[in-house]
């Protein structure tokens, strides 16, 4: 009673007082949120070490059963065939041709595609289609190659349609990201396994790209090139430690990085967490390559860039050519994209063909469509980027599988009342595919022979250096690097450490949680429009703008670097 | 003098990574076109109709998910069609659609001896490419000149084929009449 009396006066105290001073309002509410975002930290880091603890952690928000598990294959790989079991209130059509969604294993675990129900396997699963998912395990099987892991795949897709003998069609195929040139080589080599392919934000040219844009890919050239890839690998003690990839991907965008991602986590801590925390479950999960296998990655494509030319051949000698693909191809990329741009998404169509009549005498069929702003990760983890895009392909998909061969682009309109015929319109936008020539590819921009001859020149260099690397200096570093040395490097990275250090593993986070709970019980919001929180606000945009600036400038720099080391030297 | 050295021509102006042709595509490509060429006078009713669908729609160069759906209502309605699995529809829209490329005035030529003489069936033929053409909006002057071509290949008098079925029905009825098939 008198505790409660105690409080009572003690709240008409704090109202009147705050009443005179916003900044004690705001203080209080930024004292609240402090506690708050450090035990979100702490909910962070439990959440990575619970991922960490087991056998095949994923982000699906799906119950799932096993079909075929890669590392009982005759030349095991860490990845696995799941069936996606249909929630409750879903039927799947037997009919209807089943989804296959492959996600990239580039630095980061599986289950992206099927999220939440907003995501490539809800939307496809909505539109009355069975779902598989391919996913994979941590650590790589000892010896696996990108190859081994196309025989998977293709030993998987078999199955897949092993199990739908009612279907009337083959599987649509959806490779994201790095998946996508997996995808696309196997495609090559097995053209009859496939229906439809989807590729999302899938680097297929890996010198396309225009001036002042695009730095990531000089990143190939600028260090001397994949010695370095090697060197990391060997300080594995042959295998690549997935965190890597995410650093590389995390250092594109520092303001990002470094500042808005925590700043947004902090300004709206009663609404965002869950969000955030769903997000760094997936973010927070890095599994490991083979030093082959990220080897063969950067050299063939991403610094040598040899795929649409068709300079890879697989261990039988068999060239991969892409016109060999008889399925029809959606492109799906974004100018908001500085991963994969729209030229290294689309630019592999002007390696391959001079004009459409070639693309139609090679009976290929390649749809695409430009988003304008969404970012690299929007593509397959946005929600509006899943019902609207993703869901008209997945609606849409055997209209797409009867074009005649050409080149299209997908044009979406909005469902309006003008718009006749809305009956036969599937979800809110009308989908139409117009056919496109070969320049509207070469208007979005790309490379002069100069810029071409620099790739090269960097490619080769990094062939030089990496034979160098193997003669002279590999021998030492493998002799030098034991076992526990590569684990405790392993352990030190500084992606994971910001993880373990704010765990439950921690003893100093302890209070936190209970501190949390007080401030949760007790939480005063500030007012929307307290002078102090428009200042936080305007603070936090000059932290961006500042980060922002640095990065574009380093950019600038490594795009001058390139274009020197390439031209001026000449 | 950096790019000589590793060996790539500082005066290259070819693209450096580019596909390889072959002339043995260039053979087999020829070889598909001859026997494309010499399928054009086959085929029957169904090879008739996707083939002046396609003549008449295909100058708008786009296709519209409303005009499918139609397709897939219209298989739907008519029972009395043998049923057709998607992808040999898919064969059959990519075959007309290369023959009517490689030689149009050909295909169009073929086109009465294709679908049955009786001039009913002609006539609905009519009625069906333009309900699936109208999904979208009205025909343009272009297509319209088109059906009125192949009206004329199959001595069918398209206005009196547009009168009674949908000319003189309103928008509304059209979509009505849409719904209900």
């Amino acid at each position: 009673m008198h505790a409660d009396q105690n409080k009572l006066t003690q709240d008409n105290l704090m109202g009147s007082v705050s009443k005179l001073f916003p900044a004690v309002d705001y203080m209080i509410d930024a004292a609240q949120r402090t506690i708050l975002f450090w035990d979100v930290m702490r909910q962070r880091g439990n959440a990575y070490r619970e991922q960490l603890a087991k056998t095949a952690p994923n982000v699906l928000d799906y119950q799932v059963e096993l079909v075929v598990d890669g590392r009982k294959l005759d030349r095991p790989v860490n990845y696995i065939l799941v069936r996606v079991v249909p929630p409750k209130g879903i039927d799947v059509d037997p009919k209807r041709r089943p989804f296959v969604v492959i996600d990239p294993r580039a630095g980061h675990g599986p289950g992206i595609g099927g999220f939440k129900a907003d995501s490539e396997i809800g939307v496809a699963l909505k539109a009355g289609h069975s779902c598989y998912f391919v996913g994979f395990l941590p650590d790589p099987m000892p010896g696996q190659t990108i190859e081994d892991i196309a025989r998977a795949e293709a030993i998987f897709l078999e199955k897949v349609i092993a199990l739908h003998p009612e279907a009337d069609e083959k599987p649509c195929v959806i490779g994201n990201c790095q998946a996508g040139w997996a995808v696309m080589m196997l495609a090559a080599l097995r053209p009859e396994l496939f229906g439809p392919i989807i590729i999302a934000g899938s680097p297929l040219s890996y010198w396309a790209g225009v001036h002042g844009k695009n730095p990531m890919r000089y990143s190939g050239g600028l260090l001397g090139g994949s010695w370095l890839t090697a060197l990391t690998g060997d300080l594995g003690r042959g295998k690549f430690d997935g965190a890597w990839l995410v650093q590389n991907f995390e250092s594109q965008n520092p303001a990002n990085t470094l500042w808005s991602k925590q700043y947004n986590l902090y300004a709206n801590i009663d609404t965002e967490a869950s969000r955030y925390l769903g997000f760094e479950r997936w973010w927070g999960g890095h599994v490991n390559l083979n030093a082959e296998e990220i080897q063969f990655i950067v050299d063939e494509l991403f610094i040598g860039n040899n795929l649409a030319a068709g300079k890879i051949q697989t261990s039988d000698g068999t060239a991969i050519d892409l016109r060999n693909i008889r399925s029809p191809i959606v492109v799906f990329c974004s100018k908001g994209d500085n991963i994969t741009p729209p030229q290294q998404a689309l630019g592999w169509i002007l390696d391959l063909y001079d004009d459409v009549d070639e693309i139609r005498s090679y009976g290929q069929t390649i749809v695409y469509t430009i988003h304008e702003t969404v970012g690299h990760l929007g593509i397959f983890v946005s929600a509006g980027v899943a019902r609207k895009e993703h869901g008209e392909f997945s609606s849409n998909i055997d209209l797409i599988d009867v074009l005649p061969p050409g080149l299209y682009e997908a044009v979406f309109e909005a469902k309006t009342e003008n718009t006749i015929n809305t009956d036969s319109v599937s979800g809110d936008w009308v989908m139409r595919c117009e056919a496109r020539t070969l320049d509207d590819i070469r208007a979005l921009g790309g490379n002069d022979p100069q810029d071409e001859r620099r790739f090269a020149t960097a490619a080769r260099l990094s062939e030089i250096n990496l034979s160098l690397y193997r003669t002279f200096v590999q021998p030492m570093v493998r002799s030098v690097v034991s076992e526990p040395l590569a684990q405790w490097m392993y352990q030190m990275h500084s992606l994971r450490m910001q993880y373990e250090l704010f765990s439950d593993q921690n003893p100093l986070m302890a209070p936190v949680r209970a501190q949390a709970q007080t401030a949760r019980d007790q939480r005063k919001p500030v007012a929307a429009d307290n002078p102090f929180v428009a200042l936080q606000e305007q603070v936090s945009k000059q932290i961006v703008a500042s980060l922002d600036a640095a990065r574009d400038m380093s950019e600038r720099i490594s795009e001058r670097l390139a274009d020197a080391s390439g031209c001026r030297w000449r | 003098m950096l790019q000589a050295a590793v060996g790539v021509d500082p005066g290259a102006t070819r693209p450096l990574r580019k596909a390889p042709k072959s002339p043995l595509h260039h053979q087999l490509l020829q070889a598909r076109i001859a026997e494309l060429k010499s399928n054009i006078v086959k085929g029957g009713e169904r090879e008739g109709l996707i083939r002046a669908l396609l003549y008449v729609g295909m100058n708008r160069a786009a296709v519209d998910e409303r005009g499918f759906e139609t397709v897939r209502r219209i298989r739907h309605a008519q029972e009395d069609m043998p049923s057709l699995p998607l992808s040999e529809f898919k064969s059959l829209v990519r075959e007309q659609f290369c023959m009517l490329l490689i030689d149009r005035e050909a295909c169009l030529a073929a086109l009465p001896a294709l679908v049955s003489p009786d001039s009913d069936a002609r006539r609905k033929i009519l009625t069906l490419i333009r309900e699936v053409l109208s999904s979208r909006g009205t025909l343009t002057k272009e297509e319209e000149d088109r059906m009125h071509q192949v009206a004329q290949l199959l001595s069918v008098d398209d206005r009196a084929a547009g009168d009674s079925q949908v000319r003189v029905l309103p928008k509304a009825k059209v979509r009505e009449q849409l719904k209900a098939s």
